[in-house]
């Protein structure tokens, strides 16, 4: 391509996601994690005696267990730098917006929350750094059963004990660094029990915005869906972008009954100076289902490979994400399945983006067990080079010990084919805007998945990550 | 018992859509039966039922051949009791040569070692009796052949392998005029050497002209709908399939909707 | 030392992918002896050279053998394998290959590999190939205990190639593990690696391939595939295709499928008499004769033809 012209592909306006408001009248720990911040956090949570065991236990953990030898480097987060617990400058959590403070109320109507909410979901939760600002769901949504609130609030109520037995049981601590450094400092999330045969046609949505400057969110999502049950879930993320490094270690527990279905969709787009480095699991049931829709846009350094695990004969999961990685981004990204009982199916279907120096790696595991007689699973991956400074690694792994059992896999890697540019420029597009409709082409596996209002604003995003000046 | 293959009121579905409703087909030793019907009737579904194919699910009715109830039996078993079915796509196996797959089906059918000279022999009579280079034996199975040696690899199968029931599935269809009349002759060929009774699943009458035809069913909507003589075939090459999907006209009194337009009547 | 002793991209721990135990290996290369050998232009290299492996007699536990391919030169060199004794022998054996293809030059290895299941055996090869220069290499595995098979292919020259085909059947309580590694440098350079495997028993393997695209090799291409047919519930297999990618100007892509046979082709065979059993037989048969069919020398086909049948139950249908 040495000799054909080239896009110079700007960064992303991010202008709409790095307002920012300063932090100075809210209350935060210091910074670092030692027992005492842990305690105090707790402290501060009214932890039942249990949950501040947990912290305790979880710190230990995290002083114990060794950074990852593998993916990117996240040499540039110091812990010693980073503030584990930011509370907004508000009381409760509130239920009507108009309680919400003011310039926690600017910013999430900046990003169109409230409003979304009028439009097109059942409830709607809002994290401001470490405290959920605000919870609502619609009246006709409660009166059939369906709980959404945070965690804290569920910790103290009728929902206590459904909590302890289900809090990072299918997450431990143990599971690596930073879930146990999740479990020590873990602050504010949702908690959604839909019961049993409650069939959710609208989504509930959950917004997560990083205020402060150099602090980690730490937000616990735990949902538990019913047999029969069916909830569309989405997650949205943002920050506004600081100099120095933000940290992002959420935890997502997913426990879906038999013949239930759960659709999780995320769209990631925290600023590049983020480590995201968050665990998402969900546990599958006999003939349930998992849909995980991801887009990932954001953050400098990402590891997020949400996990299935099909634990039920007929359980089953689908996961479709696009990566874009543009300048100064390393974003490591994919899915984890394993296969646990028989007739288990499991397919994956990722598209992976490269731009202006950034890296993506796609990293999977698929694991079927000596048990999961007549699995099927097919993972599919597709990377695109925008240019010849970026980078692109596939790092699948597949472990099957069952005879009858059914694994495809395929990868592909390319560039974008002069050809198609060509023929688009023939018929009057500009170069720039050739690329951008062709990656969103490349992107629709994603966009498809997603209500109308969020595939508008993930093609918006592309085109903005395609902008530049042909030169 | 003279009858080969009797079929009665067999019923299947494929996921959750029934294609058979209601079957009913007695094919006698030696005898030349022809199958016509439009698209989606259900002509291959049958072909599918009588060897097996387990993703067609049986709902009712029986299979009977040679006398012995073949309804739920394996696929493999039925082959070996002498049903031969030819495959609109024939499937690529490769690293098995068309030769070696051919003597090993010959092998377990009979039960004995067949000796390498005379197998060669006879295999590369019949396929110069179908026009096909005798290099194909070598070859992987149908990997790389033409529509038209895939075809003819099928007629080969047939000819080596003397089943007592043939069933040709479109066999003829995308073939250009010199393959279907290959194809004819290894079909006349057949009835010659083994004397075999066939059932053909067809559009078109180019297969059937070198053969006697004893009996044509039509097949809509997963039901035989009409029965007649060879000459039933010209008249729905004349007249299409209309009458049979226009109920009026309909012949198939057992049908609902006839039911219901006689009682209205 | 035996230096491809690691995946070129770690992943995480628990699959247990990322380190290969080399280690043993040192005592006994420190004892080997190194055979030279030089290919010369102009057609003396058109005959196959045989170096027969018999372990466990007098044969040194390490072989080393360089092989310097002169430019435009092309050579054969055929390596079988094999335990040299009794069945009840076992000990450790290293064999390694290691080439210099120059500009233009060809050189085939090809390896055939039957040692009874007491053998540990660590099967290493790497070399550079120059402009224009192409490395094929073929490996029939039978046999053995424990197999390290290990390949770091540099394609450092414009338009170089590596073709690499493997096929394995592997039983008992066999362990393989292979680290294939394609680093593309050079322009328009190709890689090839297909793997084409059957397991039974308690058998386990790893299958690492790898195909590395520097920064300024634009226009080159690579592929790799595996296919593995799974016979028992007893086995564990793992299959590890990477593809990294630092340049924009290239085409990459793997594949893989592990399992059953298809299902079509099951009913197929099925419908001309063929029970599932046997099917499976000629399917496992067939995975290793289509490999075995591009040794280009008749006397060694011959040779791997007798040893599959031995595997593989049932008679050899096919000659």
């Amino acid at each position: 391509m040495s000799n054909k012209e080239k896009t110079q592909v700007e960064d992303i306006d991010r202008s709409l996601y790095d307002f920012r408001f300063e932090d100075g009248d809210s209350y935060k720990v210091s910074e670092g994690l030692t027992r005492d911040i842990v305690m105090q956090i707790s402290r501060e949570k009214d932890d039942p005696d249990w949950m501040r065991e947990f912290r305790l236990k979880s710190l230990e953990l995290y002083n114990k267990i060794s950074v990852p030898k593998w993916g990117p480097s996240i040499d540039g987060l110091d812990m010693d730098n980073i503030v584990t617990y930011v509370r907004p400058n508000t009381e409760r959590m509130h239920t009507s917006w108009e309680d919400v403070p003011d310039d926690i109320k600017t910013t999430f109507d900046r990003l169109g929350i409230p409003e979304a909410e009028r439009k097109s979901l059942a409830g709607v939760g809002a994290q401001y750094d470490s405290e959920v600002v605000y919870h609502n769901v619609r009246e006709e949504v409660a009166a059939q059963g369906v709980v959404y609130t945070d965690i804290e609030s569920a910790l103290h109520g009728e929902y206590a004990d459904m909590i302890r037995e289900h809090f990072m049981k299918l997450v431990p601590p143990t599971d690596h660094k930073f879930a146990a450094l999740h479990g020590a400092v873990w602050s504010g999330g949702s908690f959604v029990y839909v019961p049993k045969g409650v069939h959710l046609d609208i989504p509930l949505q959950s917004y997560f915005r990083l205020n402060a400057k150099g602090a980690g969110q730490f937000e616990h999502t735990l949902i538990i869906v019913e047999e029969d049950a069916y909830l569309h879930f989405i997650e949205g993320c943002s920050a506004p972008k600081y100099n120095v490094a933000n940290l992002h270690a959420g935890c997502v527990e997913l426990f879906i009954g038999d013949r239930a279905t759960l659709r999780y969709s995320t769209i990631e787009n925290w600023s590049k100076n983020m480590y995201n480095l968050n665990t998402k699991r969900a546990l599958v049931g006999e003939d349930a289902k998992i849909e995980w829709v991801s887009g990932s846009f954001g953050s400098h350094v990402s590891y997020l490979y949400p996990m299935s695990v099909l634990n039920g004969r007929g359980a089953r999961s689908e996961f479709t994400g696009v990566t874009f990685a543009g300048e100064g981004q390393d974003l490591d990204t994919g899915t984890k399945v394993v296969h646990n009982a028989p007739d288990t199916s499991s397919y994956v279907n990722t598209r992976s983006i490269s731009k202006s120096g950034g890296i993506n790696t796609f990293r999977s595991a698929v694991v079927i067990g000596a048990n999961a007689h007549g699995a099927k699973s097919a993972v599919s991956c597709e990377s695109l080079m925008v240019d010849d400074i970026s980078r692109s690694d596939t790092i699948p792994a597949m472990d099957v010990r069952c005879a009858d059992a059914d694994v495809g896999h395929e990868a592909k890697i390319g560039r974008i084919s002069d050809d198609t540019v060509f023929y688009l420029m023939s018929r009057g597009l500009s170069e720039e805007d050739a690329k951008a409709l062709i990656v969103r082409g490349f992107a629709d596996n994603v966009s498809k998945e997603l209500p109308l209002e969020y595939a508008v604003e993930m093609n918006n995003l592309i085109s903005l990550e395609m902008k530049g000046s042909i030169g | 018992m003279d009858d080969l293959l009797k079929i009665e009121g067999l019923k299947a579905k494929v996921e959750d859509t029934e294609i058979l409703n209601g079957i009913d087909l007695t094919i006698g030793r030696g005898e030349v039966h022809v199958i016509m019907g439009p698209n989606g009737a259900g002509k291959s579904t049958l072909g599918s039922c009588i060897i097996g194919d387990p993703r067609y699910v049986k709902t009712g009715g029986h299979i009977t051949f040679k006398g012995e109830d073949i309804t739920d039996a394996p696929t493999d078993k039925i082959a070996k009791m002498g049903v031969f079915l030819s495959f609109q796509n024939p499937i690529e196996v490769p690293g098995i040569t068309l030769a070696n797959f051919i003597r090993t089906a010959l092998e377990l059918k009979t039960g004995e070692r067949i000796r390498m000279w005379d197998f060669r022999k006879s295999l590369e009579a019949t396929m110069k009796l179908l026009g096909m280079d005798t290099s194909y034996a070598d070859r992987d199975l149908n990997v790389g052949f033409s529509g038209g040696e895939k075809k003819k690899a099928e007629i080969l199968q047939l000819l080596m392998l003397k089943p007592d029931l043939a069933i040709l599935d479109e066999t003829d269809s995308g073939l250009d005029v010199d393959a279907v009349h290959i194809v004819s002759k290894g079909v006349e060929e057949y009835k010659k050497q083994v004397g075999g009774a066939l059932l053909i699943i067809t559009h078109s009458t180019r297969i059937l002209e070198a053969l006697h035809v004893d009996k044509t069913h039509v097949l809509v909507d997963g039901r035989i709908v009409d029965h007649g003589d060879a000459g039933l075939v010209n008249e729905i090459n004349d007249n299409g399939f209309e009458r049979f999907i226009n109920c009026e006209n309909c012949k198939n009194d057992d049908c609902e909707v006839k039911k219901k337009l006689n009682d209205a009547k | 030392m035996l230096s491809n002793d690691h995946l070129p991209a770690r992943t995480w721990e628990w699959l247990k992918v990322n380190d290969i135990d080399l280690k043993d290996t040192n005592g006994l290369l420190a004892s080997a002896t190194v055979n030279e050998h030089n290919i010369p232009a102009g057609g003396a290299g058109e005959t196959p050279v045989y170096i027969d492996c018999k372990v466990g007699g007098t044969e040194s536990p390490a072989s080393l053998h360089n092989f310097n391919i002169e430019a435009g030169a092309s050579g054969t060199v055929i390596q079988f394998i094999t335990t040299d004794g009794g069945n009840d022998l076992s000990g450790d054996f290293v064999l390694q290959n290691r080439y210099h293809i120059a500009s233009g030059g060809s050189f085939t290895l090809i390896q055939v590999q039957n040692l009874n299941d007491g053998w540990k055996f660590y099967n290493d090869c790497s070399g550079v190939c120059d402009d224009g220069a192409t490395f094929r290499r073929i490996q029939i595995v039978l046999g053995g205990g424990y197999t390290y098979m290990g390949e770091f292919c540099d394609l450092t020259g414009e338009k170089s190639r590596f073709i690499c085909d493997i096929g394995y059947n592997i039983g008992g309580t066999h362990n393989l593990d292979m680290n294939y590694v394609a680093d593309h440098h050079g322009k328009n350079s190709g890689s090839d690696i297909h793997v084409s495997g059957v397991m039974s028993d308690h058998a386990s393997k790893i299958f690492r391939g790898t195909i590395d695209f520097h920064r300024g090799c634009a226009g080159a291409k690579g592929a790799e595939i595996e296919e593995v047919l799974l016979l028992d519930d007893t086995i564990e297999n793992k299959t590890v295709p990477l593809i990294l990618c630092d340049e924009e100007d290239v085409e990459g892509s793997h594949g893989a499928t592990i399992g059953r046979l298809d299902e079509n082709l099951i009913l197929y065979m099925k419908s001309r008499g063929i029970d599932e059993d046997e099917i499976y037989t000629m399917m496992a048969h067939a995975r290793i004769d289509s490999v075995a069919s591009l040794i280009p020398d008749m006397e060694a086909r011959d040779r791997v033809s007798e040893m599959i049948c031995g595997p593989i139950e049932r008679e050899c249908l096919r000659k």
